[in-house]
């Protein structure tokens, strides 16, 4: 077995998982989430999903990756095999290589219109524009989804630029590449998010006429709790769909970053520092600057308005219609994309990471034509969201990868690690090497608890969405055809995987049962 | 902003802070000495 490779620290491993981790949804999604469902009440089922939920699985997720690091694999389907030996075990686990490489498909295409709109704030494109209306119109326009190829030239070209800078980073490797990377990235991105947060907490009332739109009662819009909201089953589940989607887990990538550790690293106290860091960054940072400063000057009213458009019009348009009011407004808005350009460029590594780990462990292939493999598809793959974005390109592979396929995967894997490895044997992988003991309790919690939360996850998500998605019900006959082109994208991908796992020489090696 | 929203607000910020700085502690502690061998973790039945 040739040597795999290592994280040269743990504070770059530990940066690298949180950078993973840390993405738009932090500084868009949950204060949206939060504003929408009770307020500072939402804060107890979130916590609960926190302890129940997430934890148990990020523990889970480092410790099937170490241990299948150890014997050269880093992907799921090797690790399944070990963990599950059964003919089927390295099949199920294609879905830990399938899932972020086609979220990856589309993740790549909005990362790079943070790095264009980074562009847009250092040289002032949207300067001028003062309506939401105005900034939405601004976004279709860069992104050029009403021309007659359904993407503009500059939109394209900033994919491009996105895609080398990828590629380059990719191909340095874990250590030289993204480990560097998370290096700096994690730093910046923290002091950019504390600088804007304090701006943020110091704007008061931006129009003096209407001292009650102020920044503190923008904070008041999150964290005034609403208790008749606990009684309703949706806050409860949007507070683990958050939980879920802000930690990556279920998605099969934690185990390829969590492979590149030696044997005896701690996972405890470091899967719980991931957790802690995106978590802070989220509730604090996030929570402190996009709702409140819309609160702030559009109102009540026009924040309800913002919080129902979604997160990417809050991002895209309303924040740089609102920073741009705000002195430094230059400086501001740069900040602003760069911070969010640096959290897309991490989770887009960690996405598209699996497939190279796969083809390298599993077929053997070198890094370098791992790396030109897994970016000539990403490549070629991101064309369908980019050209069948108004048609829903993106929204179609969202629901079966980012959704459906995650909530199934996550509770196909804790099944499997849990129950088919046995628990006791788990809990011992997950101390080998621990800085501290995890309370006894989580064993009970992994055996029943989460498995059980997983599952409700899936089967109600599944219910809501699935049929809507499945039948196409309310989409216009246009755009029906790059629907199924998303679908059969996904189809591809999965059959092309399987052929891989059924080819590959190291997964029959273990099938012989040789080591 | 209410009350309750600033007990919510500074609730959630220090249990999140206290434990992130608990894990900045761990970190930068050197794990060789305190590790855990697997056969000192008890089995539960």
């Amino acid at each position: 077995m040739s040597e795999r490779a290592k994280w040269g620290t743990r504070i770059g491993l530990i940066l690298a998982m949180a950078g993973n981790a840390t993405g738009l949804g932090n500084y868009l999604r949950f204060p949206v989430q939060a504003a929408q469902n009770g307020g500072g009440a939402f804060m107890i089922p979130y916590f609960c999903a926190l302890i129940f939920l997430a934890m148990p699985l990020m523990w889970c997720e480092w410790a099937m990756g170490r241990m299948g690091g150890a014997q050269g694999h880093g992907t799921t389907p090797g690790i399944f095999q070990i963990l599950w030996r059964h003919p089927l075990a390295k099949y199920v686990g294609i879905f830990g290589v399938l899932l972020p490489v086609a979220v990856g498909f589309y993740y790549i295409y909005v990362q790079s219109w943070t790095l264009a709109y980074t562009f847009f704030a250092v040289t002032g494109q949207y300067t001028g524009i003062t309506t939401q209306v105005g900034m939405s119109n601004f976004l279709s326009e860069f992104q050029g989804i009403h021309s007659s190829l359904g993407v503009s030239g500059l939109a394209y070209a900033f994919f491009l630029i996105t895609m080398v800078i990828n590629s380059y980073i990719l191909y340095a490797g874990v250590q030289r590449g993204v480990e560097r990377v998370a290096n700096w990235g994690m730093p910046v991105l923290i002091v950019l998010s504390v600088l804007l947060a304090i701006r943020v907490l110091t704007l008061g009332a931006p129009d003096p006429a209407i001292p009650e739109h102020n920044v503190w009662n923008g904070m008041g819009f999150i964290w005034n709790p609403d208790f008749s909201r606990l009684g309703d089953a949706k806050v409860w589940l949007a507070a683990a769909g958050q939980i879920f989607f802000t930690l990556s887990v279920g998605f099969g990538m934690i185990q390829v970053y969590a492979s590149y550790m030696k044997e005896k690293d701690d996972i405890v106290v470091s899967g719980f520092s991931t957790t802690m860091i995106n978590e802070w960054g989220e509730v604090v940072l996030g929570g402190t600057i996009a709702i409140p400063v819309a609160y702030a000057f559009f109102g009540p009213q026009g924040t309800v308005t913002v919080a129902q458009s979604g997160a990417f019009n809050l991002g895209f348009a309303t924040m740089p219609l609102v920073l741009q009011h705000m002195p430094w407004s230059l400086l501001l808005g740069t900040a602003w994309f760069f911070l969010l350009f640096i959290a897309g460029t991490l989770s887009q590594l960690a996405l598209t990471f699996p497939l190279i780990t796969f083809l390298e462990d599993e077929l053997k292939w070198s890094h370098k034509k791992a790396v030109v493999a897994t970016c000539s598809l990403v490549f070629l793959a991101a064309h369908v969201p980019i050209l069948g974005l108004k048609a829903g390109a993106l929204d179609e592979i969202d629901f079966w990868a980012g959704t459906f396929g995650v909530s199934l995967f996550a509770f196909v894997e804790i099944v499997i690690f849990i129950w088919l490895f046995s628990p006791e044997k788990a809990w011992d992988e997950m101390h080998k090497g621990a800085q501290v003991h995890i309370p006894r309790l989580f064993l009970w919690v992994l055996k029943y608890v989460t498995p059980l939360y997983l599952l409700v996850l899936f089967v109600v998500w599944s219910i809501q969405q699935g049929p809507s998605v499945l039948t196409m019900a309310g989409i216009a006959p246009e755009h029906i055809p790059w629907r199924w082109v998303s679908r059969c994208l996904l189809v591809a991908f999965a059959g092309a995987l399987i052929w891989a796992v059924y080819k590959s020489p190291a997964l029959r090696e273990k099938k012989a049962g040789k080591p | 902003m209410t009350a309750m929203g600033w007990v919510f607000m500074i609730v959630s910020w220090s249990i999140l802070s206290f434990f992130t700085g608990w894990c900045i502690v761990k970190i930068l502690q050197p794990t060789t000495k305190q590790s855990i061998s697997p056969d000192e973790v008890p089995h539960t039945n």
